[in-house]
């Protein structure tokens, strides 16, 4: 007994509503949004007209099966509405006929209320007599009800009535406003959307988004769920899972009908689970399905997506327009309208715009019949070399059988891969990321961005990983990979300047100091061989080196780092953090009062010109603690403040004048650190004091 | 009250436009009005709107004419609504009733046909049902009057002149031009979503000589009264749930971004995101998204195909005087001359007479001081866009 709900793939109006309720992804606001206005329209004199917009298997009738299934939960509007929901694959080509689709409908699901002998009576009358007659009738037994007509294929009904029939449908509307309309369209169409159209602005359009990867996934959850798969959901959420969703999404194109095809197939690990499968859905249902997609194209757009079938890359316009004989200028206008339509994608290279396949899936349909003699579609050859990586593709081969007929499908994989053509799976993978920034990605991000360097141990993509783990904290980790990238052979030197101060700074952070000072210096002395940013480096290497006292080379790293032009030494964070670095390398330097003076003046050149003076000032006030922690006695307390004023000496009197007060309260500060006589601070005004006492680390001065 | 762009509001939903509709009162008590502007300027909700609270003393019959297609089936109409507002009244059509013999009453569907079973002839039906209302209205009272709100005109000509033939949508529009000068007591109102010149200029070429507007009013209705534009954008928003940094920020932006158009404020609200505040910057960003997209609705590019086909060999010169009040903003004439002339040389005249004709075509408006600006700023707005300007 099959216990799973049934999901039709193409007519989700024979599903379960409360299923597709359940499955429903990225739509939700959208959907209530349509509920209400179709809701006040029925229980009001305000009448809406909603349009959504998207390609087939988009997802259009998903959502009005459930406005559909919603309005018919609440009472008040089942009392209210009257519901015709006409057959998509029906047309009129008159507001007649129009009416007879609707009324049609209306006596199916209210035969008491809509005569079908109403209906039986206009046939044979002439065309005006009967739109009257049974306009008159449909108005009469409608009573003080609201007709919600859900109308499927907006597009093709405009395309097959005349203007003057829309008009006299307008009319109607417009006379008798007892209609709210639903309507979906593979895309936006003149009928509607041209100032010159009688439905112009008429529609509140809504274009229905493709789905993006996460929401793939949690569509595929969606229906793990409701089929009880737990293997499904597990699955899912595992980076191969993902991986495989991400090869589905881009042979769909975001496509939510395709997912749920595919949704079969992504646990699937016996290759006669996958393989033969695959070919009786591309025989039965895919083909079927695309070649109905491309009937709706005109010639010349069928023409455009054949040629685009050959090509697996984008190729210019100029080449479109070549390849199909015509001008640059005939196939813009077509190229747009497919691209609206979503059949096709576009990328710009400067001035140039080429175009693909927006689902590189649709392949298919010409594949299926230009492929002869049983070799393997090479949509399928694509498909397994993105399901599988090589090892899997090796390893699989080499457990079928001799006679198996789907060796061919892997022999031609793997033949692929060895052709020296880029790999499909890593590109795809790639792709998928988009702009993707690492230094900002979530837990499903780094769990994609694993996943691609796992597979390709490219050094690019290892390095993406290493930064989203240091951006993310994970240093031990970071480190691993790291590790990893700088073991790899052909090393781009770009990588090696990027990824080794980045290890040095995960050793930095983990306090792994002297590792982190061969790495940075290792960064550093690549300099002389190509144009690098040291400046990180240096700053990470002289706190490194100011970590284990090693203070002339951190003074020499600061120094070094303040002659940088533009770094942020010299602004932001840095500027403020740095000079206590530096007040400290000065200090842990050396006691010798003239060797203190030395260093000092040998920096005030620089912190002068990066504007960082007063930051130097207050970084010596700060710096307090550590004097009174040290071991020096008391006079080299006086020292140290002598040396730092007689620096100062040398500064020009605007300068010299910034230091003015940092020097007082650092002579404050020493008398009160002599003796801790909280009277000693008395001498400073009350500003200061304040200032002085948060720097010794003081209470508040009590008020009496 | 939810955004509803483009859909049937309720006349109680229909923000402002009080000053207009009682000016264009009075301009009924005189005579009849042709009102033309801008698709989606919002006239048919003027009528909606006057229909459903008449001035004192009229009587009102509102119908879209584009579902007919012969100047009988519009005949056939108008007399059927007549008999049916003056049934309200307890009164009935005489001439038309001795025209119709024993038919009258029983033709609920189709043509009127005469005793012998013919069709009744459409300018025959039409007199006498104005004559009979014109009766009924003076035996009502003095100030009794009865005002025809009939949209799409335009239309129902276009669909004669294919079924019919262009005479006949002549002889409709001269019918339509003495019913209207011809009696005290009834008006029309006559409206579409395109212009009617469009029509006369087809017909025209036919040979018609007629100006069938010329004892018309002519209202052009633009914009909303800005008040009534902010107060439009604040009741969607409410009505709609947008959370909003500062509502009345929000509604004046809104209002003010499209130019204080009904139909674009209920579209630009719709837009609007409900899981983020919006706020000036957002509103702009979404607006710009909407009129760039390659696949919007708004149709504004139709602002830019159209001047070859309106201006042949002046489109260049249009262009350079779009442009120049895109960039600037409210010029005087002596300004535009200066600009353009700074690009080609151009007569006084033609510039005069092309800026009249861009006025005409609702590119232009000539302010009270004489300055000549876009007419509405949405416009300007995706001109500026467009031509990267």
């Amino acid at each position: 007994m099959i216990d799973r709900p049934f999901l039709s793939q193409f007519s989700p109006q024979r599903t379960d509503p409360e299923a597709l309720e359940q499955i429903l992804v990225q739509r939700h606001d959208l959907l209530a949004e349509s509920v209400a206005r179709v809701r006040e329209s029925v229980l009001t004199a305000n009448k809406h007209h909603l349009l959504f917009i998207g390609p087939r298997g988009a997802g259009k009738t998903h959502l009005i099966t459930l406005i559909h299934h919603r309005l018919r939960k609440q009472p008040d509007v089942g009392k209210a509405a009257r519901i015709a929901w006409l057959n998509e694959d029906e047309t009129a080509t008159s507001f007649l006929k129009l009416l007879i689709l609707i009324y049609r409908d209306l006596t199916k699901r209210y035969p008491a209320e809509f005569p079908a002998s109403d209906l039986q009576s206009v046939y044979g009358m002439k065309p005006d007599i009967a739109r009257e007659t049974l306009g008159a009738s449909l108005l009469r037994h409608l009573g003080p009800h609201t007709i919600v007509l859900l109308v499927e294929n907006l597009d093709s009904l405009f395309k097959d009535m005349p203007e003057v029939e829309q008009r006299t449908w307008r009319a109607f509307v417009q006379n008798h406003p007892v209609f709210a309309t639903v309507g979906t369209a593979q895309s936006l169409f003149s009928g509607v959307s041209d100032r010159d159209e009688p439905f112009f602005g008429f529609f509140d359009t809504r274009h229905l988004d493709a789905l993006t990867v996460d929401e793939a996934v949690t569509l595929l959850k969606n229906i793990a769920r409701l089929n009880k798969r737990d293997d499904l959901l597990d699955f899912l959420g595992t980076p191969t899972g993902h991986a495989r969703v991400q090869a589905i999404h881009d042979l769909a194109g975001g496509n939510p009908r395709l997912y749920i095809i595919f949704s079969d197939f992504l646990t699937r690990e016996s290759l006669n689970d996958l393989v033969r499968p695959f070919e009786e859905t591309a025989d039965r249902q895919l083909t079927t399905y695309y070649q109905e997609r491309l009937r709706w194209l005109s010639a010349q757009q069928r023409e455009i997506i054949q040629l685009l079938c050959h090509h697996p890359h984008p190729i210019p316009v100029k080449a479109i327009a070549e390849g199909l004989f015509t001008t640059h200028s005939t196939i813009t206008n077509q190229l747009k309208l497919l691209r609206e339509m979503r059949y096709l994608r576009f990328h710009e290279r400067g001035r140039e715009v080429l175009y693909e396949l927006a689902e590189p899936l649709m392949r298919l349909s010409l594949q299926v019949k230009e492929t002869h003699d049983r070799r393997p579609l090479s949509l399928i050859v694509d498909f397994l070399r993105v399901w599988y990586d090589r090892r899997d593709l090796e390893q699989r081969l080499g457990n079928l059988d001799a006679a198996s007929p789907i060796r061919a499908y892997f022999e031609e994989a793997l033949a692929r891969l060895d052709s020296g053509e880029p790999n499909l799976r890593h590109r795809l993978l790639r792709a998928g990321l988009g702009e993707l920034d690492p230094l900002h990605c979530d837990d499903s991000a780094l769990t994609r961005l694993w996943c691609l360097a796992n597979e390709t141990k490219d050094q690019f993509d290892l390095s993406w990983v290493a930064i989203a783990l240091m951006a993310r904290g994970k240093t031990a980790e970071a480190i691993n990979v790291m590790d990893e990238i700088l073991n790899l052979p052909d090393l781009l030197g770009g990588i090696v300047a990027l990824v080794l101060p980045l290890r040095g700074l995960a050793y930095a952070r983990s306090m792994r100091v002297e590792e982190s000072i061969t790495d940075l210096t290792r960064t550093i002395d690549m300099e002389s061989q190509c144009p690098l940013n040291i400046g990180w480096p240096l700053l990470f290497r002289g706190y490194m080196y100011a970590e284990v006292s090693k203070w002339d080379f951190a003074l020499a790293d600061f120094k070094r780092l303040y002659s940088i032009p533009n770094h942020p030494a010299a602004f932001g964070p840095i500027a403020d953090e740095l000079p206590h670095r530096v007040v400290e390398a000065i200090f842990g330097h050396t006691t010798e009062t003239p060797q203190w003076s030395i260093k000092i003046t040998g920096f005030f050149d620089h912190v002068v010109r990066c504007k960082v003076l007063v930051q130097v000032g207050e970084a010596l006030i700060q710096h307090l603690p550590k004097l009174a922690a040290s071991p020096l006695n008391h006079a080299a307390y006086d020292t140290w403040a002598d040396a730092w004023a007689s620096a100062s000496e040398t500064l020009a009197f605007e300068d010299r004048q910034r230091l003015e007060i940092p020097l007082r309260l650092l002579r404050t500060g020493i008398a009160y650190l002599k003796n801790k006589d909280e009277g000693r601070l008395l001498v400073l005004p009350s500003e200061e004091r304040k200032i002085l006492r948060e720097a010794l680390k003081l209470p508040p001065e009590r008020i009496s | 009250m939810k955004s509803n762009p483009g859909g049937q509001l309720a006349p109680h939903q229909i923000i402002g436009r009080d000053a207009l509709i009682s000016s264009m009162w009075s301009i009924l008590e005189g005579r009849s009005i042709y009102m033309n502007d801008l698709r989606r300027i919002g006239k048919t909700q003027i009528m909606v709107k006057m229909h459903a609270s008449p001035a004192p003393g009229w009587m009102t019959v509102k119908c879209d004419l584009g579902g007919f297609h012969t100047a009988a089936e519009f005949a056939t109409q108008t007399y059927r609504m007549s008999h049916e507002v003056l049934g309200t009244q307890k009164r009935s059509l005489r001439r038309m009733g001795e025209l119709l013999g024993k038919a009258k009453g029983l033709e609920i569907v189709g043509l009127i046909k005469l005793p012998d079973g013919s069709a009744a002839p459409w300018k025959e039906v039409l007199r006498r049902t104005f004559a009979d209302i014109e009766e009924e209205m003076t035996a009502l009272g003095p100030d009794r009057r009865m005002v025809f709100f009939w949209d799409e005109v335009p239309f129902l000509l276009d669909n004669i002149a294919k079924r019919e033939g262009p005479t006949v949508a002549m002889e409709v529009l001269d019918v339509l031009r003495s019913l209207g000068q011809d009696h005290d007591h009834i008006r029309l109102l006559l409206t579409g979503s395109i212009g009617l010149h469009h029509i006369l200029g087809e017909l025209k070429k036919q040979g018609y000589n007629n100006s069938p507007l010329n004892r018309m009013k002519l209202v052009q209705p633009g914009p909303l009264d800005t008040a009534d534009a902010v107060s439009l954008a604040a009741a969607l928003i409410e009505g709609d749930g947008i959370p909003c940094d500062d509502r009345a920020i929000c509604a004046a932006t809104i209002a003010e971004a499209v130019g204080d158009v009904s139909f674009y404020i209920h579209k630009l609200v719709s837009r609007l995101p409900k899981n983020a505040p919006a706020s000036r910057a957002s509103i702009e960003s979404i607006l710009h998204r909407e009129i760039t997209s390659d696949n919007n609705d708004w149709d504004l590019q139709h602002y830019r195909d159209r001047l070859l086909t309106y201006y042949g060999a002046d489109e260049k010169l249009a262009l350079l005087v779009l442009d120049a009040l895109a960039i600037a903003g409210p010029m005087s004439f002596q300004a535009i001359r200066q600009e353009v002339n700074a690009q080609t040389s151009v007569d006084d005249e033609h510039l005069r007479r092309l800026l009249g004709l861009l006025s005409r075509d609702h590119y232009l408006a000539r302010s009270d001081d004489n300055q000549y600006a876009f007419y509405l700023a949405l416009i300007r707005r995706w001109w500026r866009l467009n031509r990267s300007l």
